[in-house]
């Protein structure tokens, strides 16, 4: 394995002192570096369904009790993007198709469109340059780096509003791709619906556009809208990673980020685990929404 | 007495990357209260369009492009094709009821039955929904669904072909309309349940006194139900007349050739079956003069490839769109 | 009544003659402004990224030394390609005042723009020239049409030769990536039963990771990061959606008359799956994979931001944006390469956008 993590922390601490090699082998039997990785990795797999994710290397702590200490943060950014998109986007979705093909609409759809190819670290950038350089010393800037400047035994609710403050821009740059696929989905989704036989009935019937729109057609939309959810979680998580790297958010990207360059294995596998974790509770939830929202699924 | 619904010279266009298709190119009916018309053709003649024009229902690219539809009811006439939406919401479903071909993929597939002929019923009727869900399960009663207490609740899915189009007739009924337009309601059926369906229909409509715009293409059917035919050739009517007469008199070569095609049970040794030859002209390559000219046997040049023959009114009640209806038939 | 025996029938010509499949695609999306915009955006930048040598850059396109005719700039695509002869006479990069001094006889044909991607061009390298500026001075200026980084060197030619890696990067991991995927998605589509079981877990376990997340894990793994490995990685981490769909499109082709007839002429498996089906599949895959080209860009551009990219110096889009990490105060180092992401990733969606609605089956369906 290139360069263990004791060579790295070593290297950067002191490059010229030297583990003697009785200390070095000793180090490696504890951390379980010694032997060959197939063997390493099944008595990882056993330790892990005993609940035990290893102890980090470089912070020497039980990798359980970091993710821990960093899930917080990531909720509450990739959290508040998950909902900020889903509640703006259905709306979006809904005024695009009712406007479809006038000048409003397809102004806004090359604005999502535009937005949707945006890379977000590019974005990110913008947005520091914009708030934290130009805007200096005025009302409007927002901070930097990481979530929060007071001292920990401040006044609860300042601290509240200094976190909320140095949320912002991370939230805004989690939330705008995903809004932008998001409500083009749904717009998409939308006209497919409408073209069916069955909105052809309900028109027949006197139902006016607005119900046609938003009782016939979304509710036949929320069922691959529901299969969208599931699958955005893992982007939303692939994205926290980058994000709370340029915003040095505390999170769990961020931990991801640190322990890849120090080569902190126990934490990298115990992440990578985590991550995957997610994503299937993702496609479990999204199923079990599916099952809801379509009557012509069975629930098992 | 004005009739229920009078189309005059309607005009339905697709405007597609192939130019202008007129699907439905100066058709005029008049259905009376009570009445059943049927009106018949081949796949792609435009009947389906002209159906779905009078609600003003035609998909995109498609457009009402001129003519008039005139529906009388209580006193007033509305012009369909010019009347506002909130006009034209109170008359789909409350006064106009419409059954469509395709009863698989006609119905919402995520609401109950019972939801979707409620709808009806509250679009149109100040009621509450215990109100509605009651006419929903009378509706379903009388189109004869076998167990409708249970079906009320039940999703589209689980029920058959038959079944969904009984709910579909139920749905057109529920606000107690005066014309019904059933677009093809059997062809996407069974030979046994269409026997039932159209069952069903004769006797909605003798018992409700509903008139009928029925749009078929099987002759049959419109010789045991219908009182008045109009033959529709390629976007225009070439022959009109009551269902008695038409069948025992049909002037216009094309009738002749439908009504010579059908299979005749009691003949059944007279050689092959008699067809016409060629195929219905698509929109975008009609024929110059008469329509039906390039598949007549009658046909003489140079009048019936230049000039279009007009809708003329042979015998009374009896209208050919001919050049030689007289001749032909001496 | 007696029918006349026929005067005058017509004959109806039904027959019009059928267009190619692909041509009829390509009509279809000749008639988007917005796709054909795109796809000579996709166009010029692969101009750009062929020529880049000949656009930027300090050594000469062409030049005669010694009676012999070199192409020295090629060494920018491969430092064996720049001709011995100059490091033996101790160009040491330095071509102008060598050329002249060393051979009075040479000339030489100069790229466009007369600078450096990997190195700061120093006072008098060409002949009145001042040296590059760099941190605040190096803001736009005449000759650093896109300004200098914190170390002097041009970003326009920075710029310019990161067309060439960024596409490089976009065609060789979608190369790899559908490659992959197609193989995997025609296996398990083909086959069915239980070699379609083992296919579809492994791309479901594969898809169960997030993309990035894998990545980087794969990045740590990795000794020596360099560009070559870092397109292995994408490709070989971003082949599921392909495989899903031609899985999907198998399964779909398995089914069809020409496929019976085939396999009734006596054709084994594998000619029936690469000579029958796949051209019939290619069009719906070639729609992610140029989804995949875009979100390649996307992720090294992402991966040398991070950190994670080819050591320095390297001339790709997103090591220049991490250098704008640290200097936000140089707007200039975000602006330019930002732009350029933007607008490749953009164009390369809205080509693929293009073709999907060019080839969707359904749409071609709904004309009739």
């Amino acid at each position: 394995m290139p360069g263990n993590p004791l060579t790295v922390q070593l290297g950067e601490s002191d490059p010229s002192r030297k583990l003697n090699p009785e200390d070095q082998q000793r180090m490696l039997e504890i951390y379980g570096l010694d032997k060959p990785w197939p063997v390493g990795y099944v008595q990882w797999i056993s330790k892990v369904i005993q609940g035990d994710l290893g102890r980090s290397i470089t912070r020497k702590q039980p990798v359980t009790r970091l993710i821990v200490e960093r899930i917080g943060p990531t909720v509450l950014i990739s959290g508040t993007a998950l909902f900020l998109t889903w509640f703006l986007a259905i709306p979006l979705g809904l005024y695009a198709s009712a406007r479809g093909g006038q000048i409003d609409e397809r102004f806004t759809g090359m604005v999502l469109y535009a937005l949707y190819s945006f890379p977000t670290f590019v974005a990110a950038l913008f947005l520091q340059i914009i708030f934290a350089v130009w805007l200096r010393d005025t009302p409007w800037e927002l901070p930097l780096f990481g979530m929060s400047d007071l001292p920990s035994d401040a006044p609860f609710f300042d601290r509240c509003v200094d976190v909320g403050w140095h949320a912002i821009l991370p939230i805004t740059c989690q939330t705008y791709v995903v809004l932008a696929y998001n409500s083009r989905f749904i717009k998409a989704n939308l006209e497919e619906v409408v073209r069916q036989d069955y909105i052809r009935t309900a028109r027949a019937k006197g139902a006016g556009p607005w119900r046609v729109l938003v009782h016939h057609a979304f509710r036949n939309t929320l069922i691959p809208l529901v299969t969208l959810l599931g699958l955005s979680l893992p982007a939303l998580v692939g994205g926290s990673v980058i994000i709370e790297q340029i915003f040095t958010w505390p999170g769990m990207g961020r931990l991801f980020f640190e322990s890849i360059r120090e080569r902190d294995y126990p934490t990298i596998m115990g992440l990578t685990l985590m991550f995957s974790v997610l994503t299937l509770v993702g496609q479990l939830l999204a199923d079990i929404l599916y099952s809801i929202v379509d009557p012509r699924v069975n629930v098992e | 007495m004005t009739a229920l619904l009078e189309i005059k010279d309607l005009v339905t266009a697709f405007h597609t990357a192939e130019g202008r298709l007129p699907a439905v190119d100066g058709v005029s009916l008049s259905i009376d209260r009570g009445q059943t018309l049927g009106l018949v053709g081949e796949s792609g003649c435009g009947k389906s369009v002209t159906a779905m024009s009078t609600l003003r229902l035609v998909a995109s690219p498609g457009r009402i492009e001129s003519g008039s539809i005139l529906f009388t009811t209580e006193g007033e006439s509305i012009d369909l094709v010019s009347a506002s939406e909130k006009q034209l919401r109170n008359v789909r479903g409350g006064r106009i009821g419409m059954i469509f071909q395709e009863p698989m993929t006609s119905l919402n597939p995520v609401f109950t039955i019972g939801d979707q002929i409620a709808e009806v019923v509250q679009l149109h009727r100040r009621v509450t929904r215990s109100e509605a869900r009651t006419r929903a399960l009378e509706m379903l009663h009388l189109v004869r669904v076998a167990d409708p207490e249970q079906r009320l609740d039940a999703y589209p899915h689980q029920l058959s072909g038959g079944m969904r189009q009984r709910v579909m007739i139920a749905i057109a009924l529920a606000c107690e309309p005066e014309l019904i337009i059933a677009d093809e309601p059997t062809t996407a059926l069974d030979v046994t349940i269409q026997a039932q369906i159209l069952d069903l229909l004769s006797d909605l409509r003798s018992r409700l006194g509903t008139a009928v715009l029925l749009i078929t293409h099987d002759l049959g059917v419109v010789a045991e139900t219908c009182d008045s035919v109009a033959v529709m050739y390629a976007g225009k009517i070439v022959e009109q007349a009551s269902a008695a007469e038409l069948f025992r008199h049909p002037l216009h070569p094309y009738t002749i050739g439908l009504l010579q095609s059908r299979p005749d049970l009691d003949n059944r040794d007279s050689g092959p079956l008699a067809t016409i030859p060629g195929m219905v002209p698509p929109p975008q390559d009609f024929p110059s003069g008469c329509r039906f000219h390039p598949r007549c046997s009658y046909a003489t040049v140079p009048q019936c490839s230049s000039e279009s023959p007009l809708l003329r009114e042979v015998i009374p009640g009896h209208f050919v769109r001919c050049h030689f209806a007289e001749e032909i038939n001496l | 009544m007696k029918q006349q025996t026929n005067s005058v029938t017509e004959e109806i010509d039904i027959t019009k003659p059928s267009q190619g499949f692909w041509s009829d695609a390509w009509q279809r999306y000749r008639r988007r402004p917005i796709g054909m915009l795109a796809l000579g955006l996709v166009v010029f930048l692969a101009i750009v990224a062929l020529f880049a040598p000949a656009i930027a850059g300090t050594k000469p396109v062409v030049c005669r030394y010694k009676g012999n005719i070199y192409f020295p700039c090629l060494g920018y695509f491969n430092r064996s390609w720049e001709a011995p002869i100059f490091t033996k006479d101790k160009f040491r990069g330095t071509y102008p005042t060598n050329l002249e001094q060393k051979d009075s006889q040479s000339w030489a044909v100069w790229p466009l723009i007369f600078q450096d991607p990997y190195r700061r061009v120093r006072e008098n390298e060409w002949p009145g020239r001042r040296a590059n500026p760099s941190r605040d001075k190096g803001h736009p200026n005449r000759f650093n049409l896109f300004g200098t980084d914190q170390y002097g060197v041009d970003i326009f030619a920075k710029m310019v030769h990161g067309t060439t890696i960024a596409l490089l990067v976009g065609f060789v991991s979608m190369g790899l990536a559908g490659s992959i995927g197609i193989l995997v998605g025609a296996i398990g589509g083909y086959f069915g039963g239980w070699v379609d079981m083992i296919t579809s877990r492994l791309t479901e376990i594969v898809m169960c990771v997030p993309t990035l997340v894998l990545i980087l894990a794969l990045v740590a793994v990795v000794e020596k990061p360099t560009i070559w490995k870092t397109m292995a990685i994408i490709g070989v981490t971003g082949w599921t959606g392909i495989a899903r769909l031609t899985r999907a499109e198998f399964l779909r082709l398995r089914q069809t008359e020409f496929v019976m007839a085939a396999r009734a002429a006596g054709a084994g498996p594998l000619r029936i799956m690469f000579k029958h089906i796949l051209p019939n599949a290619l069009a719906p895959v070639l729609v992610p994979i140029t989804f995949g080209i875009a979100s390649a860009i996307l992720v090294e551009g992402s991966l040398s931001f991070l950190g994670f990219g080819p050591p320095p110096p390297t001339a790709s889009w997103g090591s220049v944006l991490n250098s704008a990490r640290s200097n936000l105060q140089l707007w200039w180092l975000v602006v330019f390469p930002g732009a350029g992401i933007f607008l490749t990733v953009l164009a390369y969606n809205l080509v693929g956008e293009g073709l999907q609605e060019a080839t969707d089956p359904r749409l071609r369906e709904a004309k009739k």
